[in-house]
């Protein structure tokens, strides 16, 4: 079979044309996205452009056919190299290739003018491709990372042929025998290979477009992926609806989230009529924004959930075109929670600075340099400055000048870090001075804040007690001297008084052995005394019996004037030892009834020597606490002296009882006897006195002594009152019952 | 076991003498004896001393007792009497000056039948014999004699 170079050429010429036209509208389609595919297309258009020179050779001129075209193949697959390289992303200089080009293409002119030789310049193109080509390969198999692999490895065996090709031809070259002068008169074999160029040229063509195919693709792929995964998953909820009427489009998973709506709930509303906006205006607004400036951001706008519960979003927007329909995708961040918190931290915050207005102290901060930064209107009303003069002020300026220096080391303190608490004058606007205690510490966030009271008062206060104090020490330190002296005084007189004590005790036991003394001497008196007065009783009364014719009246009166005395005398000693018994017996008391008592004595006595006509009036039951015995020595003396003194009344009349006088209990017994004198009362109860004469009335004086002494002992008073003539009353009182 | 005998035991000689003059004033003509003290007293009582061999079983139909006594006091005498089972039954009177308290209940206590107060008025004193004599002597009856 004859192959005709020409008709090959001829053929792969427009098999290029086709190839070089789909590139071309690969160029079209794709340069927006692969801006770097011009080059892929001028590549296959100096492809074919070379190919058309070679056609026209001798038509034109040999430089340009041989020379050029060839040139052209190369700069073409050059071309093709260099795309590669940006399509795969490695992009590197070419400096090697354009110096071996340059080469080439000398060498190509060298054998084509200076030493015509076809097998050189065939050798030389394949040369050229083999190394173009090679580097093609090399690139798409091996250098390009592993996952790109499976993308380029079409393109990339079609340049391996290209250099098993172009190694076949240059093999051929050297081994073909004949010389070959004229490209077109060549052999079945260059035919064949030119054939299988136009075949690899048709394959490129092919699995470039593949290759971008699958690229655009596998871009595709990433970028819905991306796209879907930004929108699936975006904690924003996302919503794309057509601008015109609101069309829900698309949303993704936080926007079902957010509002509560189902995909099912979605499917062909609008955001319209599910009222998705709270205002209609808002969408409206967007709306016009959008056709304005292509995008809405972070604006805020309330929007209603599934629940019509409002929620407030920050809303962004961005217009997109899809199948030429303007849209809008949306995103919505809820920041329900976020307002609410900021609410409640404003709140909060109005609360805190309430609070701080409200106390009673002064509060403020400051930066470190001591500049304030705020102040509590306390503390402005203490200094006397306004809000706005005091946050041009330093804290250094309350300081007294001369303290300043420790202001600023406290300034210093507070900034490391210490809490401090103290007291130290503050200096007014007016330049007055007060007194006030502060704690100051620094905050969270650097500044200094500062707590501080007015305490002049109390310091005065505190002065106050503390000079009272002293004061009070001193009078103390004065009284217990005081004290100890009289501490001491009361030591001695105690001493004095025990040494007394003990006297009075020494003294108290003589008297005791005094009394046994006088009991017994009384005892001893009651009998030897007795005895002798007996005898002169006795016998005088014998005298004057034995004796009577013997005495003349004198002698029998004398005698009876010595048994009166004697008898006087037994009386005297009877009643000097019922004086003398009333003070030693034991006093023991007891309910004694007076008026029984009495009765018992008035009836002894009436017995004894009876008053003519007598009338003895006795109050009953009349029942006093008093001792028997002495009490019924007092009662037999009064009733004796009653007695005594009616003796010479015609119509006696003696009476006992009680009354009151002056508020008190008193007894009585009273006669209408011969009375006495009133002047003389003073000496009623002295002892041996007598207001009447012997011969009128016998006595001795003793009794009335004796009953002052019974009634003295059981602590009562006894006084009489009488008029000569008229008769006596004896009084007297006695300690009640209980008392 | 003739007559009624009055056993006196005074040591005042005066004393002796007025109450026997008040006894023959008043008619009580019995046998006095005297005895000057206790010793005296219980001699008689019991036969020995002074009275040696007198016949015991005679005893007195009334002791009139005086408390202060030398050698031995009243009280004792009494004591002895009335121990003396010859003359435990025997009327005894005290008869003395003292009214103390302490003397009446120990005389009582031991055994004295009456206690009487010698007053200082001899008529008074008189007349306390008199009683005495009628009531001891001629109206109580004293205790049968026993002779063991």
């Amino acid at each position: 079979m004859i192959l005709d170079m020409r008709t090959i050429v001829f053929s792969t010429v427009l098999t290029d044309l086709v190839c070089l036209l789909v590139i071309v509208l690969l160029w079209r389609q794709s340069r927006k996205l692969f801006t770097d595919i011009t080059l892929l297309a001028l590549d296959f258009a100096l492809q074919t452009l070379a190919l058309i020179l070679i056609i026209l050779r001798g038509s034109i001129p040999d430089w340009a056919s041989m020379v050029l075209s060839n040139a052209l193949v190369l700069v073409g697959v050059l071309l093709g190299y260099m795309w590669l390289l940006r399509f795969v992303g490695q992009k590197s200089v070419q400096i090697h290739n354009y110096i071996y080009l340059t080469l080439a293409v000398s060498v190509q002119y060298y054998f084509t003018f200076v030493q015509p030789d076809l097998a050189a310049r065939g050798i030389n193109t394949s040369v050229g491709l083999l190394f173009l080509c090679f580097q093609c390969a090399w690139l798409l198999l091996y250098k390009v990372p592993a996952p790109i692999r499976p993308l380029t490895r079409g393109v990339g065996i079609t340049f391996v042929l290209y250099c098993l090709l172009s190694i076949i031809r240059i093999a051929e070259f050297f081994t073909s025998a004949h010389m070959k002068t004229d490209f077109f008169q060549t052999s079945t074999f260059d035919a064949l290979v030119m054939l299988v160029y136009q075949i690899l040229f048709i394959v490129a063509t092919y699995s470039l477009v593949l290759m971008i195919n699958k690229r655009l693709h596998m871009d595709i792929s990433i970028q819905e992926e991306k796209f879907s995964k930004a929108f699936r998953s975006s904690p924003y909820a996302f919503i794309l609806t057509r601008l015109s009427d609101g069309k829900i489009l698309e949303v993704n998973d936080s926007f079902i989230n957010i509002t509560g709506y189902q995909y099912a709930d979605l499917k062909g509303n609008t955001s319209i009529n599910l009222h998705l906006w709270d205002k209609e205006e808002d969408r409206e607004f967007v709306v016009d924004e959008l056709s304005r400036s292509g995008k809405v951001l972070n604006r805020e706008f309330q929007f209603r959930k599934k629940s019509g519960e409002k929620l407030t979003g920050l809303y962004t927007a961005e217009m997109i075109t899809i199948n030429d329909e303007p849209c809008i995708l949306s995103s919505i961040n809820d920041i329900t929670a976020r307002k609410q918190a900021e609410e409640a931290q404003s709140a909060g915050e109005r609360q805190i600075r309430q609070l701080i207005e409200q106390i009673p102290d002064g509060f403020f901060t400051l930066r470190p340099d001591g500049q304030f930064i705020m102040a509590n209107s306390r503390l402005c009303d203490m200094l006397g400055y306004t809000r706005e003069e005091i946050q041009r002020i330093n804290i250094l300026d309350t300081y007294p000048p001369e303290l300043r220096e420790a202001g600023k080391q406290r300034l210093a303190a507070l900034r490391t870090g210490d809490a401090l608490y103290f007291e130290r004058p503050m200096l007014r606007k007016d330049g007055s001075v007060f007194l006030i205690e502060a704690s100051a510490a620094v905050s969270a966030d650097g500044s200094l804040q500062s707590i501080i009271k007015d305490i002049t008062k109390r310091k005065q206060e505190e002065e106050k007690v503390s000079s009272l104090n002293i004061e009070l020490e001193t009078r103390v330190a004065e009284r217990t001297h005081e004290l100890r002296n009289s501490q001491m005084a009361l030591l001695n007189l105690v001493d004095d008084l025990n040494q007394s004590a003990e006297k009075i005790d020494s003294i108290n036991q003589s008297l005791k052995a005094t009394n046994k003394e006088l009991i017994a001497f009384s005892y001893s008196v009651s009998h030897d005394l007795r005895a002798p007065l007996r005898s002169i009783d006795g016998f005088s009364h014998i005298l004057l019996e034995d004796y009577e014719d013997k005495l003349d009246d004198e002698g029998k009166i004398y005698l009876e004037r010595i048994r009166r005395a004697t008898q006087h005398m037994g009386q005297l000693i009877d009643d000097m030892l019922n004086l003398s018994r009333v003070t030693q017996f034991e006093f023991h008391l007891d309910d004694v009834d007076l008026s029984v008592m009495v009765r018992n004595i008035a009836d002894v006595n009436q017995q004894r020597s009876p008053l003519a006509n007598l009338v003895v009036d006795i109050q009953e039951d009349i029942i006093v606490r008093a001792d028997q015995r002495l009490i019924n020595i007092a009662m037999t003396n009064l009733l004796d002296n009653a007695f005594k003194f009616t003796g010479k009344t015609k119509h006696p009349r003696i009476a006992f009882g009680a009354a009151i006088r002056d508020g008190e209990r008193v007894y009585f017994i009273r006669d209408n006897g011969v009375g006495f004198d009133m002047a003389y009362a003073n000496k009623l109860f002295g002892a041996f006195q007598r207001l009447h004469r012997t011969e009128e009335f016998p006595g001795t004086g003793i009794g009335l002594a004796t009953v002052k002494r019974v009634i003295d002992r059981h602590g009562g008073k006894i006084w009489a009152e009488a008029e000569p003539g008229k008769g006596a009353t004896f009084y007297f009182t006695l300690p009640e019952r209980n008392s | 076991m003739s007559e009624k005998i009055i056993l006196l035991v005074e040591d005042n000689p005066d004393d002796v003498e007025l109450t026997l003059r008040a006894f023959k004033q008043n008619n009580i003509s019995n046998k006095v004896v005297v005895a000057r003290d206790g010793v005296e007293a219980l001699d008689y009582l019991n036969g020995i001393g002074m009275h040696e061999g007198r016949d015991v079983k005679d005893v007195p139909v009334l002791i009139l007792l005086d408390l202060k006594l030398p050698r031995i006091n009243g009280l004792e005498v009494l004591k002895k009497i009335r121990s003396n089972e010859m003359t435990r039954l025997l009327p005894v009177v005290i008869l003395t000056s003292s009214i103390e308290k302490n003397d009446l209940i120990n005389c009582y206590e031991t055994g004295a039948n009456s206690y009487v107060r010698k007053p200082v008025d001899f008529k008074e004193f008189s007349d306390a014999i008199k009683s005495l004599g009628l009531y001891w002597l001629i109206m109580n009856n004293p205790a049968p004699v026993r002779i063991s």
